[in-house]
């Protein structure tokens, strides 16, 4: 185990900026692992680390391909901390550096520091209500699940790498379909958006859709909603959802309209820098989940939200 | 795996629910209250299992409803009644991988991939030393292997996969189909096999997860405006303060 440094891994976009600053505060070197195309090693290099060891997956195949190559190298390094990015593919990589480490493993934390001999992690216990602090005396393998921020340093630099002869099992195991998901979900330019409206259950009439559009196109926002809206409702396709088996985005302002505030939906915005809410019930989970609301009903504040941006 | 049928192992119930736990005014957390539970994730799991075929084994960690996956497809539960779950999911990881070695020749391992814990599936997959998908939204047989959709966060892939595989499946409702009381009065009747961590060949990691504190998370005050009297009032409120904030 070398001093506390840290090795962060990244298979998918997320909050790697933010994943790197709170390894920062260990003290240790950062060493970031890049799991797919240039675009993310590029991304890793510009998100503060010290070095970016980059992997790309052979064509046709997902970053799932590399565990063991990048577990090998992890290993090989032996530093004292491992974190994940909280997507699926990054979560497998490091779960294969973990484990050929032998390091104890939690889900989910959101800071970490050093304290005497301990390598300290804070994580979100009880669906939120409480912050438990662990500690290890020796390794700590941690899945990092809070927001991103921006870095403005330099960038560091890339070393590509390549898996070693027979580390590419896996790539026999798990391809990519060819050609099944052309298309992507890109086209509500959704995660770009600086300002993007949710629709909930409690715009309740289609014709306060027409109002929804109305005020996104006012405040130059993106209209997306909640699961229910999609699933049931159908006034929406998929790709619009926010929550966790969604969309993650990370707007300027997410201001949501009729929407209870359920942690499954509220998760996709957290990285939200400004959330507003407007509902009718003063006890709605979103009021505790937001920086501003309106309590009150629709049907009356969504034409006075139009009056008052185009006054 | 054969061209006739996959055997798969369904584990369920393997973690706490975090809602039963009880915070105290002083941020302890009390997770005497926190029983092992199976979560949506584990049912939509369940689902993707029933999709791919009609050999399944359940795996389950600790006491409660031993049944759960027998009535929801599985022929037989292999449980570990004491399963000393702390904090370090690598341990859960490692019982599980005990269970499935000794359920035997095994092609698709299928958990929920549930926020309660989202790193003792994939910790599975690495314990097993198997290719391990999370995120998993869909899996059903193709040709010799299987057709795998999951998410990934620029939308959702699909991928051919040839088993030996672990699959951590992502719900998007609850359970939608639970089972009725026929299947479950005939599920209590399917064998269940205890076993022990010494059984299994579990050996916990060398480091080991102290608990240090616990506090309630800072008070986030949100600013509500009253727009039931004051509609306009409220709506040109809220708008300045998003001004002022430079988010319009
Ligand atoms: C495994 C799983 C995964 C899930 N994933 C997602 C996900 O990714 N995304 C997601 O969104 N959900 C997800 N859900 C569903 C989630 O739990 C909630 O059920 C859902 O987000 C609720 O949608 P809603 O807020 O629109 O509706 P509701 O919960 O019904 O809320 C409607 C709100 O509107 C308010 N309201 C009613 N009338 C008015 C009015 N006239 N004026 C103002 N306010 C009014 C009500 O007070 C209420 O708060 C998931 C659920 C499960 C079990």
């Amino acid at each position: 185990m070398s001093g506390n440094d840290c090795w962060v891994i990244a298979a998918d976009t997320g909050p790697i900026a933010g994943m790197i600053a709170a390894a920062r505060s260990l003290g240790g070197k950062i060493t970031a692992v890049a799991a797919g195309g240039r675009a993310l090693a590029d991304k890793a290099a510009a998100a503060g680390p010290d070095e970016v060891r980059w992997f790309a997956p052979s064509q046709g195949s997902p970053p799932e391909t590399l565990a063991p190559a990048v577990a090998r190298d992890i290993a090989a390094a032996a530093p004292r901390v491992i974190l994940s990015l909280p997507d699926a593919a990054s979560r497998v990589l490091w779960a294969a550096a973990a484990f050929a480490l032998g390091a104890p493993a939690a889900g989910a934390v959101t800071q970490l520091r050093a304290e005497g001999d301990l390598v300290l992690a804070v994580r979100p216990a009880a669906q939120g209500k409480a912050l438990e602090t662990i500690g290890s005396q020796g390794l700590l393998a941690a899945v990092f699940d809070a927001a991103d921020i921006t870095y403005t340093g330099p960038a560091a630099p890339v070393t590509e790498m390549r898996p070693a002869a027979g580390e590419d099992k896996f790539a026999a195991a798990l391809r990519l379909a060819p050609g099944a998901d052309d298309g992507a979900p890109e086209e509500s330019g959704l995660r770009a958006a600086a300002r993007v409206i949710g629709v909930g259950l409690g715009v309740r009439k289609r014709e306060r859709l027409a109002w929804a559009e109305s005020l996104a196109a006012a405040l130059d926002a993106v209209l997306a909603c909640s699961l229910p809206v999609s699933d049931d409702l159908e006034w929406f396709g998929e790709s619009r959802v926010i929550g966790i088996s969604s969309n993650r985005i990370a707007p300027q302002l997410y201001l949501a309209l009729g929407i209870s505030g359920q942690p499954q939906h509220m998760s996709g915005v957290r990285d939200a820098r400004i959330v507003a809410a407007v509902n009718n019930d003063p006890e709605a989970p979103v009021f505790n989940r937001c920086h501003y609301g309106i309590e009150g009903d629709l049907a009356e504040i969504l034409p006075a939200l139009i009056d008052a941006v185009n006054e | 795996m054969t061209a006739q049928s996959v055997k798969c192992v369904l584990i369920f119930k393997w973690a706490r629910n975090p809602l039963d736990a009880r915070v105290g005014l002083d941020g302890a957390v009390d997770w005497s209250f926190a029983n092992m539970a199976a979560s949506d994730d584990d049912a939509a799991a369940a689902v993707a299992a029933r999709n791919l075929s009609d050999d399944i084994v359940a795996l389950t960690l600790g006491n409660g409803d031993t049944a759960w996956a027998a009535a929801r497809g599985a022929s037989r539960t292999v449980t570990v009644p004491d399963p000393r779950i702390g904090l370090d999911s690598s341990w859960t990881a490692r019982l599980l991988a005990g269970g499935v070695r000794h359920i035997g020749e095994v092609d698709v391992v299928l958990a929920g991939d549930c926020a309660w814990d989202p790193a003792a599936p994939v910790l599975l997959g690495a314990c097993l030393g198997w290719p391990t998908l999370a995120g998993v939204i869909e899996a059903r047989r193709e040709g010799g292997g299987l057709r795998v959709v999951r998410r990934a966060e620029s939308g959702n892939e699909t991928l051919e996969v040839t088993p030996p595989v672990v699959l951590a499946v992502l719900a998007r409702h609850t359970e939608k189909e639970p089972p009725g009381m026929k299947a479950i009065l005939a599920a209590r009747k399917k064998p269940v096999e205890k076993m022990t961590a010494a059984d299994l060949g579990a050996a916990p990691a060398a480091d080991s997860l102290v608990l240090c504190g616990s506090a309630l998370p800072p008070a986030t005050k949100a600013q509500i405006f009253a727009g039931r009297d004051d509609p306009a009032g409220a709506a040109a409120q809220l708008i300045a303060a998003l001004r002022k904030e430079g988010v319009l």
